[in-house]
């Protein structure tokens, strides 16, 4: 502690900026950032805002006063100012801005000025420095982890806490090899131990999936000190990846020195996957209602506003026209609503007894494309709801059509209780890795020639096949890429 | 500390709202100066009219609203805007009103408006001995240095509260013993140097840094250093380091010899000054740039005398190719009008700026290239203030560039 002759009494903490030349606060202080912008002084471009500023006397112009208050006004003044003689240009700019704006600013005298970097705590006529957060070195990673149990904190409640929290905690040294981590660390990477997972972990850049978001993290606590809720996308121990928010800071020596890094890891997969799924849901709805609602809207108002000039046929071509737009429309809307009902129990289904093929007709009928209809022995009657059979029908056949050879046949079959209709198409095969992930929503195959679609159609097929107590697969046979209903028989 | 039954008065509130907040003001000031009572003063200079912002208009205000009115002759500073060239700032609406709010403040407190920032060029200048409030830190060191006035530094604010209450804290460069020379800075200079105008403001620039807040008292000067000369050695000492006086022992009144200035003590430090020192001090103000975009002269608010010599330098010299920028006040102005100098330099292409300066408000704008300045003052503060290049040189050698459009000379030490 040590004595200061207070000209402005009040407390401050703050970390000290001690100037190596007296600064004239105008011209030298901008008060809408708080820093000094006198481009000869040996610490322009510092910061101000918040710190303890220290220096022998002010120094210049009388208008400091003004800039003081001014920059104090606008929240980017220092927390204190201690000089080694008094300087009444700075204290009244100090005063002022307590009179109009209620904004503490104590101004001592000192016969020693505090350096930059320390922390002083000021009150009165006492200023104190704070204890540094003392630093320690990097440890050897064994040492540390057989230690865990005893402390590295210091009391063993302490100890207690960091290794049975739930949050996951860790400090790396500043290559990134981890020092220390807690249980929650091993859990949320997927290793069984900590000691596992410090095996085999060599350095955090191999548990980033993008290295350059490891980069960018270097570079936010470089400058700030810390990060806050920094999202990154880590490998597990199994491969799978998961998504973590990161806080963390960084610990410096007292020259400065960052010696280590110490933060917690929040799992927050499920945020992230649901913020981009939603994302997805929208660029979907706008790519695929675009189209047919412009086709709609174009059509009707060339008839609305011309319409004697269309002979008869042109119009009934251009009713059908809009028609078939807005079926495309309406039945992307089933399709939304089925892929995005979080539970599927609200999806309506309405089971009952009907001719399949008459159903797919109706279907094939309407679809620009010549497609081959085969159909085999047997009852042709299924117990299903015809509106939702008909909703898959079209998918697979649009499917074909967009992503499919150039021929399409379509093929029913039945089986001992089910009856199979198989849309077909001359197209490559599916890579069988691509296979299942062409039935999760917002995936599309390598076979993919149609940019904007965003492929809801064999996620909703597969969906609504299963709703109905049936299933759909894909297989390939006799040179032929097989979309495979299987729905139960009547 | 001792406070008179009316400085009592005035502290109760007695004399209204804003005398007691200028009280309060001036009596916390004058106890952290550890000062023993406040003296009466016979006039005040205020430097609190220049914009910095809303808080200056805030205080300002609030001294009107309070019923304020100034106790002794009072004059102002530059303000941001020329009133009688209004069409020359180029900032912002908001500011240019800002600004006139708070100089119609200053002029309601009943300061006389006379917007300059060389108030020892008017009339009632105060004379040795006499006890003033000044602010504006050129004005300050001149009038205790070559006036032998007594005024300390007073910053935004402190002016106006002392020319509210007509007091001052008795401390620092009021008493006696707060005048005398606390260093000694030796020059060691080529004869012809001090010949030169641009010398002076380079000495001071390089005293002012070494020197901080003491009193240097200064040997190897002779009646060569003319007013003008020494203001602006004290000019550039003043922006470069604290000083608010300065003796040149032989020239200036406290200082007809070294021991008297000193007091009978001895000196804290002794320096030289060599011209490695002043070629270090002209590098420092002059910066990268390899073009001429403009020219300003006149910070401090030149004189009638230099306009004069000015007007010598510029009259066979053709015309300026970049914008040439004079700093005056409306006095001295008028005074070159009817001497028929004002013709001269505006002949020359020269644009007069009245009322404010060059360097604190947006008048120059956007130049391409260097702004080339005969001012130690106007060099220090202009980069930060204006983003400008800054070349300094001597005035004629300001006028050459102007002329040739190109920097020709300045680069080259004294």
């Amino acid at each position: 502690m040590s004595r200061v002759v207070a000209l402005i009494s009040g407390e401050a903490q703050g970390e000290v900026l001690r100037l190596d030349e007296p600064l004239s606060f105008w011209g030298g202080v901008d008060p809408e950032s708080g820093k000094i912008i006198e481009k000869t002084h040996p610490q322009y471009g510092e910061s101000l805002t918040g710190r303890i500023l220290a220096m022998p006397h002010g120094r210049g112009s009388s208008s400091a006063s003004s800039v003081l208050a001014e920059t104090l006004r606008q929240g980017h003044g220092p927390a204190a100012i201690v000089l080694e003689e008094p300087d009444s240009i700075l204290l009244v700019g100090a005063l002022v801005a307590a009179d109009l704006y209620e904004v503490a600013c104590p101004v001592v005298t000192s016969p020693t000025l505090p350096a930059t970097g320390e922390v002083w705590s000021l009150s009165g006529d006492e200023m104190t420095r704070m204890q540094p957060d003392r630093a320690r070195g990097p440890m050897e990673k064994s040492a540390l982890l057989a230690d865990k149990d005893n402390t590295m904190m210091g009391a063993s409640e302490v100890s207690d806490l960091f290794s049975r929290t739930p949050v996951a905690l860790y400090r790396t040294d500043v290559s990134g090899n981890l020092m220390t981590a807690n249980d929650a660390l091993a859990t949320l990477l997927g290793y069984e131990s900590i000691e596992d997972a410090a095996e085999a972990i060599d350095s955090v850049y191999s548990v980033y999936v993008d290295p350059e978001d490891r980069d960018r993290w270097i570079a936010e606590i470089e400058r700030e000190g810390l990060v806050t809720d920094f999202d990154i996308e880590l490998r597990r121990a199994d491969g799978s990846t998961i998504w973590v928010s990161d806080t963390a800071r960084a610990i410096e020596d007292d020259s400065g020195q960052i010696v280590y890094y110490e933060g917690a890891l929040i799992d927050v997969t499920e945020k992230v996957e649901a913020k981009r799924a939603r994302d997805e849901f929208l660029a979907t709805v706008s790519h695929e209602l675009r189209n047919p609602i412009a086709v709609v809207l174009g059509l009707g108002q060339e008839l609305a506003n011309r319409y004697d000039s269309f002979s008869n046929e042109d119009r009934r071509d251009m009713a059908q026209m809009i028609a078939s737009q807005a079926e495309d429309a309406s039945w992307l809307i089933e399709d939304l609503l089925v892929a995005y009902r979080d539970d599927i129990g609200d999806v309506a289904v309405a089971p009952q007894r009907f001719e399949l093929v008459e159903s797919i007709k109706r279907v094939l009928e309407v679809i620009d494309h010549d497609i081959a209809l085969e159909v085999g022995k047997g009852e042709t009657t299924v117990r299903a709801d015809p509106r939702r059979t008909r909703q898959i029908i079209r998918n697979l056949a649009n499917n074909a059509l967009h992503y499919g050879g150039e021929e399409i046949i379509v093929r029913v079959r039945r089986t001992d209780a089910n009856l199979e209709v198989s849309v077909c198409d001359s197209g490559d095969p599916l890579d069988p890795e691509e296979v299942d992930d062409i039935f999760q929503a917002f995936k599309r195959g390598s076979r993919s020639s149609h940019p904007t679609s965003v492929g809801l159609g064999l996620p909703v097929a597969r969906r609504l096949a299963r709703l109905m107590g049936g299933d759909l697969s894909y297989t390939h046979e006799d040179g032929y890429s097989c979309f495979v209903l299987t729905l139960p028989a009547a | 500390m001792e406070l008179s039954t009316e400085e009592e008065a005035f502290l109760r509130g007695e004399a209204g709202a804003a005398t007691r907040l200028a009280m309060s003001t001036v009596v916390t000031v004058a106890r952290a100066e550890g000062a023993g009572r406040l003296i009466p003063i016979s006039g005040a200079h205020i430097d609190s009219c220049l914009y910095h912002g809303q808080s200056g208009v805030d205080f300002a205000r609030k001294l009107v609203d309070g019923g304020g009115q100034v106790r002794v002759p009072t004059t102002l500073n530059v303000a941001a805007i020329d009133l009688l060239h209004p069409e020359l700032f180029r900032g912002d609406q908001e500011t240019a009103e800002q600004s006139r709010r708070l100089m119609d403040a200053y002029v309601e407190l009943g300061c006389q408006p006379t917007w300059t920032c060389a108030p020892y060029q008017l009339v009632n200048r105060p004379g040795r001995g006499e006890q003033i409030a000044w602010g504006e830190s050129n004005a300050i060191v001149f009038a205790n240095s070559v006036l032998g006035a007594r005024t300390n530094r007073y910053g935004d604010f402190m002016d106006i509260c002392c020319a509210l209450t007509g007091r001052a804290p008795h401390t620092g460069l009021h008493t006696d013993e707060g005048r005398l020379a606390e260093i000694v800075v030796e020059l060691s200079l080529p004869e012809r140097a001090l010949d030169e105008d641009v010398t002076y403001p380079l000495i001071g620039y390089a005293i002012g840094h070494v020197a901080g807040t003491a009193i240097p008292a200064i040997l190897g000067l002779d009646d060569r250093a003319t007013e003008d000369r020494l203001r602006a050695l004290g000019a550039a000492a003043a922006s470069s380091g604290a000083v608010a006086m300065f003796h040149a022992v032989g020239v200036t009144p406290e200082a007809p010899d070294l021991d008297t200035a000193l007091g009978g003590r001895a000196p804290k430090r002794q320096l030289h000054l060599g011209p490695d020192d002043l070629r270090a001090a002209r590098q420092r103000l002059t910066g990268e740039t390899e073009e001429l975009g403009a020219v300003s002269v006149g910070t401090p608010h030149m004189s009638l005398e230099e306009m004069r010599r000015l007007a010598d330098l510029v009259s066979q010299a053709g015309e300026t190719k970049v914008p040439f920028y004079v700093n005056t006040s409306r006095g001295a102005l008028e005074e070159a009008q009817s001497e028929g100098i004002a013709a001269v330099l505006s002949e020359f292409g020269v644009t007069f700026v009245t009322d404010t300066c060059t360097y604190i408000t947006p008048i120059i704008g956007e130049v391409r290239g260097a702004v080339m300045t005969d001012s130690a003052k106007w060099a220090h503060y202009a980069p930060a203030n204006l983003g400008v290049d800054v070349v300094f040189g001597s005035l004629e050698e300001c006028v050459v560039s102007a002329v040739e459009g190109q920097l020709t000379a300045g680069r080259e030490p004294a």
